[in-house]
């Protein structure tokens, strides 16, 4: 498609990545593959907790094609970040390559590398390994108990992490004491898995020189970078990360996972490349999970449904690490601020550690869960005030200029549009009217969940954009960018930014990316950051480039730069007729004069934007069966300005498909007195596939552009996942009259709850 | 996750087949592999050869007789029983149950011989053979024989077929002009194995009451059951009220286990409600879908 001009930005052009995709040429970190290279494979611990008393792979070395044996007797003992941003407030310092302690059941013990993946699986069996076993907890509960085995000697105290962070705004006894209503409850999530397609690999290679070169499925390479090398102790000249395609990451893949040290050191020491991947299974037992979490919420209303007082506490469970646990408990502490105003709020939020598999960085970073508390519990204020949810959450909705939960004032009324537009696209005020079918055994019901989330991790991290943009001599442009693409379109959306800002077509510009060693640097791709904050300096760095090319070009028709325009590849004199040269022409070599070498570079550092979503559902349920179906939902989402229609609809959907799972069939389950995992594939782990989804009319608003984004756009990529799952709760209320305060919901759990309430009115 | 290695052979005809099995101890059959080629990708079976059936003529042959019972080979794939008019018209029953089984792919390769004799406890096909009465023909080195359904299926992925045998077809009787079927289940999602459903087919008599009926529930216990004092008590008996009783009766009778899909009384609850639905279904007092 050659879109040109003004109309690239909002327009669904072709993604660059998609022909790759549906031939299968697209080339993933597992696709390479190099001359003499073994493989790699990972023995994982049978044991929760436990002291490695004696290791022994002579029997795993004596195997003919098994080429090294890595434990930790014989890898560097270095504490590291296993996660992003070393140093920042978000992530912990508790792991080593391999240590002597294992703290989850599947934590990898040893590492080999063979000459083919059947030999090194077959070497797994004859290391010898004699556990000390030691008290596992599986609980936030059990781990927080007096006299609980302590997991990690680096923590803030006992098993809890760090220091709980306790937010309070205005006066929370002042507020209660002003209600007329005072609800309060428990609520509590679980353990869903973020399941992308690709799993975990990685190829690494030595050169001569001592350099390392890591192919890896990582939404950080950089960070992979920074953590290789101080690990590793290298110079960040000895450490080239590349990423081209991936399969997806959903947050999970910002950690180092065990397999990247352990790939790089096999590498070295058999001097030849060595490929780790992990099997279905190992992306479970050896990934990361979101954080089950409990939170108790209480709030107080006035009779207007006006919000008085706002009080919770939270308790995440980090399992045996603590990766990104102090980051999701911040923000999924402190979003309680927010959604819905109130003055008067006291939060306080702790992660726990415990001998379950780690949880991490997963879309919706914490906010799932806790606004899946804050979201039923106004249903059911709604309720007892005896108000229309819809009204009571419009009354309360954050409007501009409120305090978000980043202290900083919110950009427009988003949230109040997307309820305003849902309600009006269900004919809400109507359904609410309706008769009840109650023949039969099919019950429907609405319910609607909002959700506001912020684009990029600052202020918890002071990120910044990066981005290079270069003229060619033939008048296309590169763009070079840090920024990883997951999968969800990010370059073509990047590349669209810079043909627009430059005056170009579409396919005039190309993307460099995944390769440490040349393009700028960048965070990662996380945190809906990579359109929002890369986007904002791919344009800053294509206005530079502008300027300079207009220079040039004002040279050449011997006029001043500012009265020159660029559009669809065409330099003009801005109002005058006919005075004009194509950029080609501009920037070519001529004779005598070489062709320019125009160079932009950007770089962006944010303040904080939040995009907002309100999600309607109609569900219906089976009441002698238990089943629960979505039966259609209508995503209203303001992201201040749409760079690419089909992609953003196409992540509203993914995140739709993932909260449905949340809240109906995902649940990562370990055995409650072993902490072995029970479900680590995708037959048991039941994620919705294509034929469980219901119809989704998506509905994109930009009524809320942020003057930081590019041409006003904000982050989409985590909002998708958060209001659906409280919107199917409070649905699930209206359709059978039953209130489930946690997720999963099964269709047991539905059956027992009305043969209760049937008890109960008996 | 790969197999363990196995040798592959693929004879042409039965003869040749059986005489490998004959000749290597721990060899398995493969059919569709829609099971077996998990069972050894998780390194659940290490059979040394694997004996591939597709080549055999007979075992892929059908044969609808004039009176309208129906022989299908052995290697006939699920997927005939959405493509082909004739064989649903033939038995209807099977024709509602197919569309359960898994996804149209798993469908397109797995067959009716691999499901009836890899003999999931919650598989589709074992619960239809049954409540159709259908009858089995194995071969073996010493000829051939044939095993009626409710003798076939002996346990929990355990049938009639010994060692060195193979299934070679599946017949099913003519369906009877008076014969009417349901068919329920409950899968956590589409395509999963059932946590439990049911299979029914009621013969009515020249009034419209029950005359006889078989109900075969599964998912709910080692291997598909006939509920039979539920059927029993359906016989001379119409309307809601009777499928209502057959629901509690088939409960009271069958007592499943929990894993971590389902709790055992959750599976209980299921059985009543979905042996009510599939009668429901078959006496026409209940829509296909719902209550
Ligand atoms: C994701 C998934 C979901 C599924 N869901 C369902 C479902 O909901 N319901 C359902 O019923 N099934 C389901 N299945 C299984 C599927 O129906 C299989 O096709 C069927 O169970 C086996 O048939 P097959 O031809 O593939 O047999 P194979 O896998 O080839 O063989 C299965 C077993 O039977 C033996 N065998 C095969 N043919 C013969 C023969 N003629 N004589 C003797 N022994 C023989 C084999 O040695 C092997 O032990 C599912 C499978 C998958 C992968």
């Amino acid at each position: 498609m050659s879109r040109v001009g003004s109309s690239i930005v909002g327009t669904s052009v072709k993604r660059t990545d998609v022909i790759g995709k549906v031939t299968g040429t697209a080339r993933y970190a597992g696709d390479v593959k190099l001359a003499g290279m073994l493989h790699g494979k990972m023995k994982r611990s049978t044991i929760a907790h436990a002291n490695i008393r004696r290791i022994d792979a002579s029997r795993a070395l004596a195997l003919p094609g098994v080429k090294a044996v890595l434990t930790h007797e014989n890898v560097p003992r270095v504490l590291h970040y296993g996660a992003p941003h070393p140093r920042s407030i978000s992530v912990t310092c508790d792991q080593y390559i391999l240590d002597r302690k294992v703290r989850y059941w599947g934590e990898g013990v040893a590492a080999v590398a063979a000459t083919s993946e059947e030999i090194a699986e077959e070497a797994l069996d004859l290391i010898e390994v004699e556990y000390e076993p030691l008290p596992a907890v599986f609980t936030v509960e059990a781990a927080q108990a007096p006299g609980a085995p302590q997991i990690h000697e680096t923590a803030y105290a006992g098993n809890v992490l760090f220091k709980p962070v306790v937010v309070t705004r205005g006066d929370v006894a002042q507020g209660f004491a002003e209600a007329d209503l005072v609800i309060e409850g428990e609520y509590e999530t679980g353990r869903p898995t973020p399941a992308y397609m690709e799993p975990n690999v990685c190829v690494c290679q030595w050169d001569n020189t001592g350099k390392l070169t890591v192919w890896v499925s990582t939404q950080a390479a950089f960070m992979v970078r920074g953590i290789l090398a101080e690990v590793l102790g290298l110079p960040l000249t000895r450490v080239r990360v590349l990423v081209d395609h991936m399969g997806g990451g959903f947050g999970a893949k910002q950690d180092l996972f065990q397999h990247e040290f352990l790939c790089a050191l096999l590498a070295k020491e058999t001097r030849h490349p060595v490929r780790m991947e992990y099997t279905r299974g190992e992306t479970f037992v050896g990934g990361r999970s979101r954080h089950p979490c409990k939170i108790w919420l209480k709030q107080g209303f006035k009779r207007d449904g006006t919000i008085v007082a706002r009080e919770a506490r939270t308790v995440f469970d980090s399992g045996a690490y603590g990766s990104h646990g102090p980051g999701v408990t911040i923000v999924g502490t402190t979003a309680l601020t927010s959604l819905y105003r109130c003055e008067n709020v006291r939060l306080e939020g702790r992660c726990v550690y415990t001998n379950a598999p780690i949880a991490g960085a997963f879309r919706g970073y914490g906010v799932v869960q806790t606004y899946y508390a804050l979201d039923i519990q106004m249903d059911e204020a709604a309720e007892r005030l005896g108000m229309d949810p819809v009204e009571l959450k419009l009354k309360n909705a954050v409007r501009e200029g409120d305090m978000a939960p980043s202290d900083h004032p919110l950009v427009g009324h988003g949230l109040e549009d997307c309820i305003r537009r849902g309600a009006a696209e269900v004919g809400w005020a109507a359904l609410r009217q309706r008769p009840r079918e109650q023949a039969g055994t099919l019950r429907r019901g609405w319910g609607m969940g909002c959700e506001m989330h912020g684009s990029s991790a600052y202020p918890g991290i002071k990120e910044q954009g990066n981005a290079i943009v270069k003229m060619n001599e033939d008048g296309t442009a590169v763009l070079l960018t840090g920024a990883a693409g997951l999968g969800t379109g990010a370059h073509t959306a990047l590349a669209q930014i810079v043909a627009e800002e430059l005056g170009l077509a579409f396919d005039a510009v190309s993307v460099v990316h995944g390769d440490t060693d040349i393009v700028p640097w960048d965070i990662g791709a996380f945190a809906s950051h990579t359109t929002f904050m890369v986007g904002r300096a791919a344009q800053m760095a294509a206005a530079e480039v502008k300027r300079q090319l207009l220079q040039r070009a004002g040279e050449q028709l011997e006029v001043a730069a500012e009265d020159l325009e660029v559009r669809d590849g065409v330099i003009a004199v801005r109002g005058v007729a006919g005075r004009r040269i194509t950029v080609r022409e501009c920037m070519g070599p001529k004779l005598g004069i070489p062709a320019a070498n125009l160079v932009g570079n950007g770089t962006y550092t944010p303040t904080k934007s939040y995009s907002f979503a309100a999600h309607f559902v109609e569900v219906q349920v089976d009441i002698a069966t238990g089943q629960i179906d979505v039966l259609q939902v209508i995503p209203v989402h303001e992201v201040g300005k749409v760079v690419h229609p089909i992609a953003a609809a196409g992540q509203i959907e993914g995140g739709i498909q993932q909260g449905i799972g949340h809240t109906l069939t995902e649940d990562y389950v370990i055995d409650p007195a072993t902490g072995r995992s029970l479900n680590a594939g995708f037959v048991d782990y039941k994620m919705p596939l294509s034929l469980d989804m219901p119809p989704i009319r998506t509905i994109l608003l930009e009524t809320a552009p942020d003057p930081g984004g590019p041409y006003g756009a904000k982050g989409i990529g985590e909002d998708p996942i958060i209001a659906i799952g409280p919107a199917i709760a409070n649905a699930v209320h209206d359709a059978i009259g039953v209130r489930f305060r946690h997720f999963p919901i099964t269709p047991e759990q539905v059956l027992a709850a009305l043969k209760e309430k049937a008890g109960a009115a008996a | 996750m790969r197999p363990a290695a196995f040798d592959y052979r693929a004879p042409a005809t039965l003869g040749e087949a059986l005489a490998l099995l004959a000749a290597h101890p721990g060899a398995k059959l493969l059919a569709g592999g829609q099971s077996l080629v998990p069972v050894l990708n998780l390194r659940l079976a290490a059979p040394p050869l694997l004996v591939d059936l597709r080549r055999i003529p007979e075992l892929a042959r059908s044969v609808l007789e004039h009176d309208g019972a129906l022989t299908l080979g052995a290697m006939t794939r699920h997927r005939v029983f959405e493509r082909d008019a004739r064989v649903r018209a033939a038995q209807p029953l099977a024709a509602a149950a197919v569309p359960h089984i898994a996804h149209v792919a798993i469908r397109n390769r797995g067959t009716i011989g691999g499901s009836l004799c890899h003999a999931d406890p919650a598989a589709e096909w074992p619960a239809v053979t049954l409540a159709c009465d259908a009858a089995m023909t194995i071969a073996g080195s010493a000829g051939t024989r044939t095993v009626d359904a409710a003798d076939f299926f002996t346990g929990l992925f355990e049938t009639a077929v010994g060692t060195g045998e193979i299934l070679t077809a599946v017949r099913f009787p003519a369906w009877p002009a008076r014969r009417r079927h349901g068919f329920a289940e409950v899968a956590r999602r589409h395509g999963d194995f059932a946590l439990v459903g049911v299979a029914a087919a009621v013969d009515l008599d020249e009034r419209g009451a029950v005359a006889l009926a078989r109900i075969a529930v599964f998912g709910a216990a080692d291997a598909p059951v006939l509920a039979q004092e539920a059927a029993q008590a359906l016989v001379g008996r119409r309307g809601e009220g009777a499928a209502r009783e057959a629901g509690r009766l088939a409960r009271a009778r069958i007592a499943p286990r929990s894993d971590h899909h389902a709790s055992a009384e959750y599976r209980s609850e299921l059985v009543e409600v979905l042996v009510r639905r599939a009668l429901g279904q078959a006496l026409g007092v209940a829509p296909a879908k719902a209550a």
